[in-house]
Formats: C-alpha cells, structure tokens, sequence
C-alpha cells in the first residue's frame, strides 16, 4: 500500500477529523481571539498549536480547554507580575499560553542564567512558542520542569527524560534557558523533526475549537451579503 | 568588485518605498517577466517537465471527470477535473456559490480509482467537502456562458469560432477560488516547498490553473463533437493560444497580502530591483532598443483587446492608449535619437515617465523595459518566497525608544493621519460567518464593527505610537507588551516592517476612499495576470495564461515558453 492509499485509510476512520496545519494555526488563533485575547497573542497561540502538532505534541484538546476557561478580567493574576526572574502570577498560577510568549519575547535576553517560572498550568504549552522561536535562533532553547526537559535546537527537538510530564496538567517551576549547538549531544535517533501530515482531532474538540472562532465571525445580514464582497449573486455571461 | 559596483548602482537606482508602496501605485501594478505564472513555465520547460492527459471519462452532457499529468520523472502531480451540469440559476463566482461547472484538485503523485472516487466524494463540495494532504490545490469554475455556446456551436458545425469574440471575453471559463497550502485540510506548503518546481510563490496553484486551461478548451471540444459527432472540428492552435483561464476575484486577496508582509516585500523588491538593474546600466544595446519598441507596438494590441465595463477602469485604458503612443513617438530614434544615445537611457525614460505619462502608463513601461532584459532579472523569480517564520518573534529586548525611532522612520506616513474624522475610519475588514466570506463593512452603518480583522495597520501602529510615546524610552518591549497585550500585532509590524521596506502598503486601509480593488490588483500582477476587469471596487475579472502555449505545445518547433504575455504582432501569431 501506497503512503497516499494509507493516508487515505487513516482519513476514513471517522470519529476523529484530520486536519492541516495551516488550519490548526487558523482555527487557534481565530478561536485565541474569540475568546477576547488580542489579534497579536492569537497570532503566537496559533503558530505554537502548530508547531506542538507538528511535533505530534498534544494540543488542540489542551488549547480548547485553556481558551474556554480563559477570563479575560483575570488577565492581570495569571500573567507575570514582572520580568524579573522568577516569574511569579499574581493569583494562583500562571498561563502558559501568555507565559509561552513571555519567554519567547525575552529569549534574547536569558544569557548565562536562566528564566525560572513560578506555578504554571499546562507547561508543555510554553514549547509552542519557545519551539516556533527557535527556528531563527542561534543558540538553542531548553525547557524543563518537574522530571523532564526539551531542547529546542532549530526545527529539531530533542525530548530527555520522562514523557509522561509532557502531559502535566501544572507544574511549581519551569526553566528555561540557552544552550550552545556545540554542546548538544545529538543522538540521532532522539532528534525529532517536524511530522508532514494531517493532524487527528476528535471532532467533537475540532467543533468547540469552531465555536470559540465563530466569535470572530460577522452575522450575515442581506446588506452584507450584497454589498459587504461587492459583486454580483448570479454571473450568467 | 566588479559585482559589487552594480549591486551598488542597482540599490542607488532603487525606488523609494514612499514611492511604490501607495495604492494607487499598486492597483496600477502589471504583470512582469518575474511573475509567478511565466517564471513557472520557463521552468517546467527548462526541466523538461512531461504532460499528458491521462483520463478523459466525460459523458455526452458534459459530466464527468478526466485527469492531466504534468511529470519530470522525479514528482508526478495529477489534476483531478470534474465536470458537472449547473442551472444556470446557480451559477455564482462569489465564495456563498455551492454548485460550479466544474470542480478540481491537483494530486500530489497519481491517483489510483480508489483515490478518484474519493475525490469524486468531496471534491466537487470544495469547501464543504474533506481535504487531505495529498491534494495540493482544490479549485473550481464556472463557464462564461456566452464565449462556451459560442464556441461549441461554431465547432459543431465544423466551423472556427469568431476570433473578435474570443479576444473580447479572453477565456471559456473563469475559476472563482484557486485554494492551496493548507486551506480545507489541503497539503500544508512545508510539504512541496523544497521541490525546485515551486520555489517562489503560488507555482503550486498557477500550474493547477495551466492544466485547466487545457481541460476548459477540451471541455469545449468534447461538447461540439457531441452535439455533431460527424461536423465537429477542433479548434485552430493559433486561436486557441487565444483563450486564457478568467478568474473571477473578491476581497479574500486583500487580507493575504497585508498579513503577509515580508512575502509582499520580496515580492515588490525584486521588482524594483529587475527595474533597477536595468535602470542602472550605462546603455542600451540596439537589440534591446528594437524589442522595447516592438514591444510598445504589440501592448497597444493588447490595450484594444482589454475591455471593462468598469467606468473608470475604461478612461484609464483611454488614457493609457494615448500614453502607449506618446511613447511611442518619444523612443522612436528617428524623432529623438538622443533618447537613446544618452546615459543610462532606461533611467532616463522612467524618469520622462513620471510626469509625462498617468500612473497606468508608468507602471505599465516598467514591465516594459526589464521585458527585453531577461538575462539580467530572471534570477530574481527564485527569490520571490520566503520563509516568513524568521520574522515572526518579538524582539522584547528592544526598548521603547528604539520602537518609537522605528516608527518615526517608516509610518510617517500614519501618524499624520486624523483617524477620529469619520472618513478616515469609515470602514471595516470582517469576516462573514456566512461561508467565511471576507467582506469590508461601513463603521458607522453596519454592526460588526467590534469583530474587525486587523489589517488597519496604519491606524493601529499611530495608537501604539500614542500609547508608547509618553513611557520610560528605556523599558523593554516585553515589559510594555505585559502590561499592553492589545498593541502586539502593531509592534511585530514595526520590528518586521522596519527591516524590510516594501512590507508595508503606505495608505489607510480603513478610509472612506479606499479602493479595495487596488491590492487585488498588485497581487493578481504579480500573479501574471492581465485585462483587469473590475465589476466594482472590490471585485475583478481577470484573465491568465492567455496566449500561452498549451502542455501539449510547450516542446513545439519555434514556441517560446516565455513570449506570450504580449498579443502577436500582426502575421506572427
């Protein structure tokens, strides 16, 4: 069987939806701003959902979950109260998907020492946006909490440790901090590249993503629909 | 050192992006030699690329499917075309359209029936219907009624249809959506991005269009030989070099090429920089000189043959016509042998251009001169992609200050602009829940006006540059970004913009007096598209591929792969 013919079956297994990553990116950041996050955060959130599922990192169910349960009026006690290390929450712990972008905006200036975090939900979202960074870096990022670390070392990825902690739900430290290319130790066999295929989300999560993007959708009204694109319904000639 | 000295006279002949990046400038844009579609097909025929059509299963009410198979031996790709019988009551070029003529894919490799039949299942529904990564572009298209009836009749009755029609509606059908990299589910970029075949931009969706055209004339053919089986002829190559593919085009462009900054600045950059390079040179060789003026000769054809029923499009070919006769008049050796005796006479024209010709003209005369110079400019097509990624981080090391001397520096232009006047923030870029249609509302009549995608990046980096001025100019930008999320969008298009300067559409894209139609028109150039035909101004009919050679003639004795963009002179078709 063909790689295309496997593809094919794979897409038919029905329950689950297969989806691109161009429209995984889409979909976040639409779905990042329909719950009231700015246009330039949802950018970041969905390039880093990308680049988690392309690295076949658990995401888009994680992301519906953090952004349904995002409040805006919270937003000054789940982000950083400064930028000094470590990053402390205001209230309880912080939010990775803005945590992820602190990092990321910083990463030029985390030089011998490295950035330590307080308590943060779902730490594996921070790799979203360290990760997608990474690709134009000249030294490499790694992150680590509770029992495991990722090196982010250009569109390569290297995971040390125990996997299950990807899928922590909080962790009470993350750091993060830059590594030289020289002093990786590049095993081959655990350098991970980016999976150039259809992502599978249950599409029950895919729709909940939907819904949250729907909010950045206009109601369509007979004035728009005839005059909003500005062209004709019926192109007989 | 030698080459350095004309890097050094290239970028001192460059244009000013204060210059270029304007509207009215852009909407004036016209396909070049770099444009994706020519720069496609000197490739495929330079790596002798093989086509043919695989499958024709079309029945005798024109439904059906056939594939075509464009390969070089290393990759295959397929395009999957299915043919359908639309009521003319549906058919609609706008994206809210369900049902099309007929529908396509190109396939990554060759699709076994299997595979077909799958297509066959959702295909046809295009947005509706499920995409996966082996399918690069996902199209469709609807007939232009009166050219296809017009042609079919003619051949049934063994007769070539009338060429003035043909040259007057320029295509049998015109594709209303063309999607690629990974829309729908489609094969994301990253997967073909490294195969030479699509270096530079939108080559995966231009050579889906190219095998389209083949199946609308042989779509056309088949329904002739089935209305008169034993009359029926085909069409003359001559006149069927004739017919492009029409594409019918809204705002969905627009938003693309304003969230795409750094892949509009190489775009435009090596534009200017082909322009450039030939304004840069210290003379011009007679051979050169006598293309340019053929080529002056055989664009004023192609001007009558471009017809609108946009009024305003009309007075600028009007105009345009007596421009491409004044310069005529002005490079003829014979008048003013001068012109070209002088240095760097191609500065010189561009120059006389500025205030002798409408801004159609000029920009029309700049695809002219760097026509003639492909030796000089055809590199530039590879580097017309980019990866956008490296532009994406936030430098949050920046401080406030140095953001601030960014903005002084390249939006100038936006802080001297009142958006608290009504007509400076009349309106706003939506999308309509209503098939995802991207759509441009009135703000002060419409509601939706608090769901506004950001493309105001005029109005929006002034707002920041308020919000900063007043601050600690040696805070950190992450600092500033903490505590002010809402202006991130704004400072990543500084720190981008600021380090590529044809990034960045000069205008406000929100006032009252935009003409939407004039980015669709910049992008569609760069497309290679020609005969602009706007239905208002946010819609516009276009034509592509006319006059090239078909798959089947691009090996043909004598058919240059790349000299088609300007009609034939008289006797040289």
């Amino acid at each position: 069987m063909s790689s295309n013919e496997q593809e094919s079956k794979r897409m038919s297994e029905s329950k689950q939806g297969f989806f691109s990553l161009n429209q995984i990116d889409q979909t976040c950041r639409k779905a990042a701003r329909g719950v009231g996050l700015p246009w330039g955060a949802a950018d970041d959130i969905g390039k880093a959902a990308r680049w988690l599922s392309a690295y076949e990192l658990t995401s888009v169910p994680q992301i519906v979950e953090l952004l349904e349960a995002y409040e805006p009026d919270r937003y000054e006690d789940v982000i950083p109260q400064n930028l000094a290390s470590p990053l402390q929450p205001g209230k309880g712990r912080l939010n990775p998907l803005i945590t992820g972008m602190v990092l990321s905006d910083l990463i030029d200036e985390i030089k011998e020492n490295p950035m330590v975090t307080g308590r943060l939900d779902y730490p594996i979202f921070t790799a979203g946006f360290l990760g997608q960074t990474a690709l134009t870096e000249d030294r490499a990022i790694r992150l680590s909490w509770a029992g495991i670390a990722l090196v982010f070392y250009r569109d390569a990825l290297i995971i040390e440790g125990n996997r299950k902690d990807l899928e922590l739900e909080f962790c009470e430290t993350l750091e993060c901090e830059r590594v030289n290319f020289s002093e990786i130790q590049t095993d081959q066999k655990n350098l991970l590249k980016p999976v150039m295929a259809s992502v599978k989300v249950d599409r029950v999560i895919w729709q909940k993503l939907e819904k949250l993007a729907h909010h950045t959708y206009v109601e369509a009204t007979e004035q728009s629909r005839q005059s909003g694109a500005g062209a004709g319904l019926n192109d007989n000639d | 050192m030698q080459e350095n000295l004309s890097e050094k006279a290239e970028r001192a002949s460059l244009r000013s992006p204060e210059k270029v990046m304007r509207l009215a400038r852009m909407g004036s844009f016209h396909q070049t030699r770099l444009s994706f579609m020519r720069a496609l097909l000197r490739c495929l025929k330079r790596e002798k690329w093989q086509f043919e059509r695989a499958v024709w299963n079309i029945d005798e009410n024109g439904v059906g499917h056939g594939v075509y198979v464009a390969s070089n031996g290393k990759h295959t790709y397929s395009l999957v075309c299915f043919a359908h019988d639309l009521p003319p009551e549906k058919r609609s070029d706008r994206v809210i359209a369900e049902e099309w003529d007929a529908t396509f894919a190109l396939y990554d490799g060759s699709p076994n029936q299997e595979e077909i039949e799958r297509l066959r299942g959702n295909i046809p529904k295009q947005e509706a219907g499920h995409c996966q990564q082996t399918e690069l572009v996902l199209a469709r298209a609807n007939r232009s009624v009166r050219l296809f009836e017009h042609v079919v009749d003619r051949l049934s009755q063994g007769r070539q249809p009338d060429q003035d029609m043909i040259d007057s509606v320029g295509y049998l059908m015109r594709t209303s959506a063309v999607y690629g990299n990974g829309k729908f589910g489609l094969g994301d970029r990253e997967r073909v991005s490294d195969r030479p075949e699509f270096v530079g931009a939108f080559r995966t969706e231009l050579l889906a269009v190219w095998l389209i055209r083949a199946f609308t004339t042989d779509i056309t053919e088949h329904m002739a030989r089935v209305a008169n089986p034993q009359k029926a002829v085909k069409m003359d190559p001559n006149i069927k070099r004739r017919l492009g593919v029409g594409n019918s085009t809204g705002l969905g462009m627009a938003p693309f090429l304003i969230l795409h900054p750094a892949l509009i600045h190489r775009w435009i950059a090596a534009r200017e920089r082909a322009l450039a390079r030939v304004c840069s040179l210290p003379t011009a060789t007679m051979e050169t000189e006598n293309q340019f003026a053929d080529l002056v000769r055989r664009m004023i054809i192609g001007v009558d043959n471009w017809n609108t029923v946009d009024e305003i499009q009309q007075d600028r070919i009007i105009e345009l016509r007596q421009d491409l006769l004044k310069l005529q008049s002005h490079i003829d050796r014979d008048n003013q042998p001068s012109i070209w005796e002088a240095p760097m006479p191609w500065k010189q024209l561009i120059h006389w251009t500025d205030s002798a010709l409408s801004m159609e003209a000029q920009e029309l005369v700049v695809s002219l001169v760097i026509e003639p110079h492909g030796e000089l400019v055809d590199d530039l097509a590879d580097e017309m992609g980019i990866d956008e990624a490296q532009y994406f981080p936030i430098k949050g090391g920046q401080t406030v200050g140095e953001l601030l001397g960014n903005i002084e520096d390249h939006y100038r232009w936006a802080l001297d602009i009142n958006y608290e006047q009504s007509a400076e923030s009349a309106r706003f870029w939506y999308v309509s829940e209503e098939k995802l249609e991207p759509r441009l509302g009135e703000r002060f009549e419409e509601p939706g006006a608090e769901k506004e995608q950001p493309l105001a990046f005029g109005r929006d980096v002034a707002a920041l540059y308020r919000t900063l001025s007043p601050g600690d100019p040696n805070q950190k930008i992450a600092g500033f970004l903490l505590q002010n999320p809402e202006h991130r969008h704004a400072v990543r298009r500084v720190q981008t913009t600021s380090r590529l300067p044809y990034a960045e559409v000069q205008d406000n894209l929100i006032a009252a007096d935009m003409r939407p139609i004039d980015l669709l028109r910049c992008k569609l150039s760069f497309f290679g598209a020609s005969r602009f035909d706007p239905r208002s101004d946010r819609w516009v009919r276009i034509t592509m591929y006319q006059h090239a050679p078909f798959p089947d003639e691009l090996y043909q004795e004598g058919m240059d792969a790349d000299d088609w963009v300007y009609p034939p002179l008289p006797g040289n078709s």
